[in-house]
């Protein structure tokens, strides 16, 4: 009897000596040692490599002098028209307001002075926090934004303000080293959600366990950066030369690039155009992302109903020759609906060309004529 | 949406291949953003000095119109970089451009001589670099230029989206006040922002569900003040009022106009059972319409006038059916979870919303006439009784909060789920009901 106490008592001791410190064993392993490859650079490879990434200084010199002071539109002599159009009567008030033809035709709008107005771009680059962000989980379901585009973006950090999407006159800076710090504000693209998420949708709880964060950085289409912030400090090249483009992976660069040169060439546009190889699929799917960016749907309009087709001819800068966009086609919907649906399709193709879509030149015959089909579909409210 | 696109492929790399030159580059673009538009609003020329203050509270009402939609942003005028002013000047597009402006409205207020004010816009698409439709003007009474602000907001509106306007319309609502244990009930009009604000009845007795009728002009509602529920019909320019001809020996309530403006229909409890009857206000003449022994009330008719949609407890929960006018063929077309209630069929005839109550919570949602494609717009504590903007395209409920603190307010919300927001009030209102534009 005493002997199994003794047994069983010892037996006991070990077993729970071993549960509290057998793990010691493991856990006295001393640390892995990490070992990582070392090698000695320069000096001017160590610059090289850490120069942080500054945006096109041809930018600078294309645009900045292309903004000039608010011009003054020739003094517009409204010519008295024939006769006055009959204006459609709207509808009567009887008692509070009576609506009458205008009292003078519309002249027709002065001619445009050839502005060089640079559209700037609004959003500017996103702070690095939006970089750093893990990834989110798959199935996490979109937070409400005030905005619903294909990419989402995360909304902007505390620290960071949306960037404005008015952006005052561009004013060449006479010391462009000095404006930089103060006017580099961190500014982050425009919230955006994928899909509408209504009230119904939200999640009860105002706490969410975890913070929803878009899986990956979203491709924004690029576009010219202001020319205030460009230039930095320790910006070694002169601001007029322009980078090589092997050594500019962003489209920003691109477009910059393309923009300045098409402002050289655009005098001999009617080149013969070689009849060259077809457009990549990257080069088509870059021209339909930068023109889907522009185009607003409202998707509980009875436009959204409507799936129209429209054809344009380009100019070899990319720009839409003579700010002409046809209607070839539109089906679905009421005809105040499809003509809502044309229009907005022809801003979206006139708002997003600036200076010109970035289309390769040397294939000008591709794409000389564009047709696009403009589908809402798959935005349509469900 | 992937067969399509292979296919699309398919067919785009063909035509790439073939020898034909004249074949354009085809693209086909399927998601767009869904964001507010910019628009300018120039502030509006003053042609005469007395008209300085009209002019500037006309644009400002014109661009809280437009940014009241959630569709469009108003771009500030500090922004600007050319400025209006000459109403027939030409329009400077570039600078707008420049400003990412889509959209530009001017316009220019002048008081006549004999009093009147007279407003003139014009709207332009910038992009496109043409006028979108022909300058107008508008004469009215100074008294009235905030109506003239919601006539120039409702073209600008509908040249823009295609679609009809309805800023130029009112609402009438409960307005309450006291405690929530003794609240006094008034029926209030006021314009669909919530301004001008006016009571129609005083708080002697309690008043509930007013609707107006197609014209604007008359307002049905419910008034306990013989005791018992019975209907009531107000001429909103006269503010006389008179009982409807009903049954007197049960209660009376839920009405609502038909399209024609002549036959009101609505519910008749008695004996424990409610039906839905409809009442000719040329005739006088009742008729019953359904006779089950479940509850049957808040009919509303269909735009064109064919159908009814109503809720019933015939299922044993309450649901939405949809039936002929004369009673024939009742549909059932609700079959989601919890209840669902107080349908009301939409202007544009597409759509039926409705009040749901499910696991605790209140939505209001929409519907398609056959109950297909539900979608639930709000969710909140309590939630009820929607009502359609004369465009189809916002609705107004009312939304009340927990607690014994808790009152009721007004909220709209555009049919996509977007914008929800309070209608700004002074004190707590319920049970709202849309004009139709007013003429």
């Amino acid at each position: 009897m005493t002997t199994g106490a003794y047994i069983s008592a010892t037996a006991h001791a070990v077993l729970i000596l071993f549960l509290l410190f057998g793990g010691l064993l493991e856990w006295n392993r001393p640390p892995e040692v990490s070992v990582a490859d070392v090698s000695v650079v320069t000096e001017e490879e160590f610059a090289a490599l850490t120069r942080p990434e500054t945006s096109p200084e041809v930018a600078t010199d294309a645009v900045a002098p292309a903004a000039p002071p608010v011009e003054e539109a020739p003094p517009v002599t409204a010519p008295v028209e024939e006769a006055a159009p009959e204006v459609p009567e709207p509808a009567p008030q009887p008692e509070a307001a009576e609506a009458d033809a205008p009292a003078a035709p519309l002249p027709e709008p002065a001619p445009q002075p050839e502005t060089e107005v640079t559209e700037t771009a609004p959003p500017v680059e996103a702070p690095p926090v939006a970089d750093d962000r893990p990834e989110a989980p798959e199935e996490v379901a979109p937070a409400p934004a005030p905005r619903v585009a294909p990419e989402p973006a995360a909304p902007a950090p505390p620290q960071a303000e949306e960037a404005p999407v008015v952006v005052e006159e561009t004013v060449p800076s006479p010391e462009p080293a000095e404006v930089v710090e103060e006017e580099q504000v961190a500014a982050a693209p425009p919230e955006a959600t994928t899909e509408i998420v209504t009230e119904a949708e939200k999640p009860k709880e105002l706490a969410p366990a975890s913070s929803p964060r878009p899986k990956t950085r979203p491709e924004r289409k690029p576009e010219p950066v202001r020319t205030a912030e460009t230039p930095k400090p320790e910006t070694p090249k002169p601001a007029a030369e322009p980078k090589p483009a092997a050594e500019t992976p962003r489209d920003a660069v691109a477009d910059a690039l393309a923009a300045a040169l098409a402002g050289d060439t655009a005098p001999e546009a009617p080149r013969a155009a070689p009849s060259g190889p077809p457009l990549t699929g990257g080069e088509r799917e870059g021209f339909r992302v930068a023109v889907q960016e522009c185009w607003v749907v409202d998707v509980g309009s009875q436009a959204a109903n409507v799936t129209v087709t429209v054809g344009v001819e380009m100019n070899p800068d990319g720009t839409v020759a003579g700010g002409q966009v046809r209607q070839i086609s539109a089906s679905g919907g009421d005809g105040s609906a499809q003509r809502t649906a044309f229009e907005a399709a022809r801003r979206a193709i006139l708002r997003c060309q600036k200076g010109g879509y970035a289309l390769p030149v040397e294939k000008y015959d591709q794409w000389r004529d564009i047709e696009m089909t403009f589908n809402p579909e798959g935005m349509r409210l469900k | 949406m992937s067969a399509k696109r292979i296919l699309t492929a398919i067919f785009l790399a063909l035509a790439s291949v073939l020898p034909a030159q004249a074949a354009p580059l085809r693209i086909e673009i399927t998601e767009g953003v869904i964001e507010p538009l910019p628009v300018a609003v120039a502030p509006f020329i003053a042609e005469t000095p007395d008209a300085r203050q009209y002019a500037a509270d006309i644009a400002k009402v014109v661009g809280q119109n437009l940014v009241g939609t959630g569709l469009f942003r108003e771009i500030p005028q500090t922004a600007f970089i050319s400025q209006i002013t000459n109403f027939d000047a030409g329009v400077q597009y570039a600078d707008w451009k420049a400003i990412n402006a889509q959209a530009l409205v001017t316009g220019a207020v002048s008081v006549a001589s004999d009093g009147r004010i007279v407003v003139k816009f014009r709207l332009f698409d910038v992009f496109s670099e043409a006028p979108l439709g022909d300058g107008l003007q508008f004469v009215g009474d100074a008294a009235t230029w905030r109506r003239m602000a919601h006539k120039v907001s409702d073209q600008v509106y509908s040249r823009i989206t295609g679609e009809g306007g309805y800023f130029d319309s009112r609402v009438v609502y409960v307005a309450e006040s006291g405690p929530k244990d003794a609240r006094q009930k008034r029926i209030a009009i006021m314009d669909y922002d919530g301004a001008n604000v006016q009571f129609l009845t005083d708080a002697a007795s309690i008043v509930l569900a007013p609707r107006f009728s197609p014209q604007g002009d008359r307002v049905i509602y419910t008034s306990y003040e013989t005791g018992f529920p019975a209907i009531y019909e107000l001429n909103v320019n006269t503010v006389t009022r008179r009982r409807l001809d009903v049954p007197i020996d049960g209660m009376t309530f839920a009405p609502r106009f038909a399209p024609d403006g002549q036959t009101v229909v609505y519910s008749l409890a008695e004996g424990g059972n409610t039906d839905i009857y409809t009442l000719d206000l040329r005739t006088g003449a009742s008729r019953r319409l359904t006779s089950s022994p479940s509850i049957e009330t808040a009919p509303s008719y269909s735009p064109d006038g064919s159908r009814i949609v109503f809720e019933s407890d015939r299922s044993g929960t309450q649901q939405l059916y949809v039936m002929g006018t004369d009673g024939s063929n009742p549909q059932r077309i609700s079959f989601g979870p919890g209840r669902y209630g107080t349908p009301v069929w939409s202007p544009r005839g597409d759509l039926i919303a409705f009040t749901k109550q499910n696991e605790g919570r209140f939505h209001i949602g929409v519907m398609r006439t056959d109950g297909s494609e539900e979608r639930l717009l709000t969710a909140s504590f309590l939630d009820e009784g929607p009502t359609w903007a004369p465009n189809g395209r916002v609705l107004m409920f009312t939304r009340e909060s927990a607690g014994a603190e808790g009152a009721p307010a007004l909220y709209s919300v555009d049919i996509s789920g977007r914008n929800l927001k309070r209608v700004p009030l002074n004190g707590p209102a319920s049970d709202p009901a849309w004009s139709p534009l007013l003429p």
